[in-house]
């Protein structure tokens, strides 16, 4: 391996145009494929509060048919109550709303200004993983009771109280009177079924609430318990109340919920459908296949260039013993090492770009609104095994659409033309 | 008893246009141990010859047997397996890798065999020490001189310890003193270390010295 390594550096430092050209494109390239790609990503991997990305399902809205009329809608809370409670293999549930609301918090320290809410009940925080900064988080109690305790981001606090230690003071919100029991971090609007500023309880119990529909149910199955299982009893419920409501000729329509996290994702999560994941899978599919084709046809001329100067030595490995079939693998293997050196620093490029400057990332993906003027694109976020894995798998496809083909034709040149080419 | 046997090998190159007769019912036949040279005019076909005893190229009739094998019948992967375990070539251009060092150039016949790191490196040591180049083991072809590239090639060839080794103009590029030293090394392989050697060479001088010497014209073999 040391001296294929060292031959390759000698290769491209005997050819520095070609080289730098390969090595740049590669690195663009990967670069280009690693901004869309986290663009996508992030929406699925998992990270603080919503540490349980990949196990976490969500009830989140249903259509009703009735002869005059059809209504379609995120849930509220009899339908929650009606179709998801008390599911059998479900080790935590909350209820949530799905949307933050606009609002303006004052204290004596400062003039209003701007800060969006969440309803939560006391369970979302056993389900996400906000980090506890000041005080604690309100319970079922304070939910229950309707009170006016809520928890703030650190960020909140400070700009209202001049302090993240701001537990047990007091602020307005919408003019309402709130006793602040904790202070958490910052949440990313990239988490955007956890991000708030303001966390207010939300009393399940609370009759001007439940006429509101507004609201998720996000489940975490217990260990060993399958989405599929979870659908089966939810659509034994549909079917149930169907048939209650069967004298009105009014019925439920049952889409597959509760939804996993891709699905949660997906562009086409409407109330009237079934979000259409695999056809969303198949878009972005082309798009990394283009992604990477473009490139790689590129960088396969390159490396016709760079092998037709090393004529010569496939003649002579030749006419030593070596194989096509050894030829190609080895072309293989060392384009290879060149793409993992691009595309190494292609990530990296991707990285540094996307912590100190996510809008390049998210405007790939359309995730671009004044809601999101305060987000913050963690390493953490996007160093994970799965981006890693794509990554590499990207680097590895790269290199096999480039160089296919160039080691193909090194392969075929017999070794008499080699070894003359090189007389000549 | 023949180690190369050349049974009535004719070569065509054909074009669209042309159709040009490099050899002509070609036959010979070298004993094992022998040393062989071949001499005759420019495109006479002496390389072609060449070519064709080391597999590198088919002929367009005839037979060639190797070492009591029938070369004519074998597969690509079987001819590149033959070429690796029997033959060694020196070429006039020595045809070193660039890119590699003494060591990897010479080691480089041995990559195609299942053998281990340690037996590899014995082999590459003791070859080079052998032909006095052990001194150069870590430096690259441009910092030799044509003598001592020459020198790598012959270890090149001769790392697996192939039977016959195929030598095209092999002093072609030396200048006298180098030619005669690579010339000494050849003579010494073929007399104590038991190698057939087949040579084409322009050099009367140390044609003679040969065992035998096979003159060409127009594709046959004239005396």
């Amino acid at each position: 391996m040391k001296t294929k390594i060292i031959q390759i550096y000698r290769d491209l430092r005997s050819q520095p145009v070609i080289a730098w050209v390969t090595l740049l494109g590669t690195t663009l390239s990967m670069f280009l494929f690693m901004t869309v790609l986290m663009g996508e990503q992030i929406k699925y991997v998992p990270f603080p509060p919503e540490g349980n990305r990949g196990r976490l399902v969500y009830g989140m809205n249903y259509e009703l048919n009735a002869p005059d009329y059809s209504m379609s809608s995120y849930l509220g809370f009899e339908q929650a109550r009606l179709f998801y409670d008390n599911l059998q293999g479900v080790e935590k549930q909350a209820w949530l709303e799905q949307n933050t609301s606009p609002g303006f918090a004052g204290s004596d320290r400062t003039s209003a200004i701007d800060a969006e809410s969440r309803r939560v009940d006391s369970n979302y925080w056993k389900l996400f993983n906000h980090t506890l900064v000041d005080g604690r988080l309100f319970n079922e109690n304070e939910t229950q009771s309707a009170s006016n305790s809520v928890v703030l981001t650190e960020s909140l606090a400070r700009k209202l109280f001049g302090t993240a230690k701001a537990a047990g003071m007091t602020f307005t919100y919408n003019l309402e009177p709130q006793t602040v029991v904790g202070v958490v971090k910052d949440v990313s609007p990239l988490a955007s079924i956890c991000y708030a500023e303001v966390y207010l309880p939300l009393n399940h119990a609370d009759t001007l609430l439940s006429k509101n529909c507004g609201i998720m149910v996000a489940m975490l199955p217990e260990q060993g318990t399958g989405i599929e299982a979870l659908r089966a009893q939810v659509e034994g419920r549909y079917a149930t109340e169907n048939t209650r409501l069967l004298p009105d000729s009014t019925r439920y329509v049952y889409h597959g919920q509760p939804y996993d996290h891709e699905q949660y994702s997906s562009d086409t999560i409407w109330s009237n459908t079934t979000p259409d994941t695999r056809e969303a899978r198949r878009k972005q599919l082309l798009t990394y296949i283009i992604l990477l084709l473009v490139p790689a046809i590129n960088l396969s001329s390159m490396l016709n260039s760079r092998l037709r100067q090393r004529v010569g030595e496939f003649g002579i490995r030749r006419a030593y013993g070596c194989t096509r079939g050894r030829i190609i693998t080895d072309v293989l293997w060392e384009n290879l090492l060149v793409t993992l050196a691009g595309g190494i620093i292609g990530i990296i490029l991707a990285i540094m770009v996307a912590v100190l400057n996510p809008d390049i990332v998210l405007s790939s993906k359309g995730i671009f609104s004044p809601v999101y003027s305060e987000y913050h694109i963690s390493a953490g976020m996007l160093l994970n095994w799965r981006m890693i894995g794509m990554a590499f798998l990207a680097c590895l496809i790269l290199n096999i659409i480039s160089a296919s083909v160039p080691a193909w034709r090194a392969s075929r040149v017999s070794p008499i033309d080699a070894i003359s080419a090189c007389n000549a | 008893m023949p180690i190369i046997k050349i049974s009535s090998v004719g070569k065509v190159y054909r074009t669209k246009e042309i159709e040009t007769t490099a050899l002509e019912n070609v036959n010979l036949t070298v004993e094992q141990g022998e040393f062989v040279s071949i001499m005759g005019p420019s495109g006479c076909g002496k390389s072609t010859l060449l070519n064709i005893i080391g597999l590198l190229d088919k002929p367009t009739s005839g037979k060639v047997e190797l070492m009591d094998t029938d070369c004519s019948s074998l597969g690509d992967t079987a001819i590149a397996a033959f070429r690796n375990a029997n033959l060694g070539f020196v070429f006039q251009s020595f045809h070193l890798i660039p890119t590699l060092n003494v060591y990897a150039n010479v080691e480089m016949p041995l990559t195609y065999r299942s053998m281990g790191h340690s037996e590899r490196s014995r082999r590459v040591h003791e070859t080079l020490e052998h032909l006095g180049m052990s001194h150069r083991i870590r430096h690259y072809p441009t910092q030799l001189s044509g003598g001592q590239c020459q020198r790598v090639a012959i270890a090149r060839a001769i790392v697996g310890r192939p039977s016959i080794i195929l030598a095209d103009e092999p002093t072609g590029n030396l200048d006298s003193t180098m030619g005669e030293e690579v010339m000494n090394l050849l003579h010494k392989l073929n007399k104590e270390d038991g190698h057939t050697i087949v040579m084409v060479t322009h050099n009367e001088a140390q044609a003679r010295k040969t065992d035998r010497i096979i003159r060409f014209f127009d594709g046959r073999i004239i005396s």
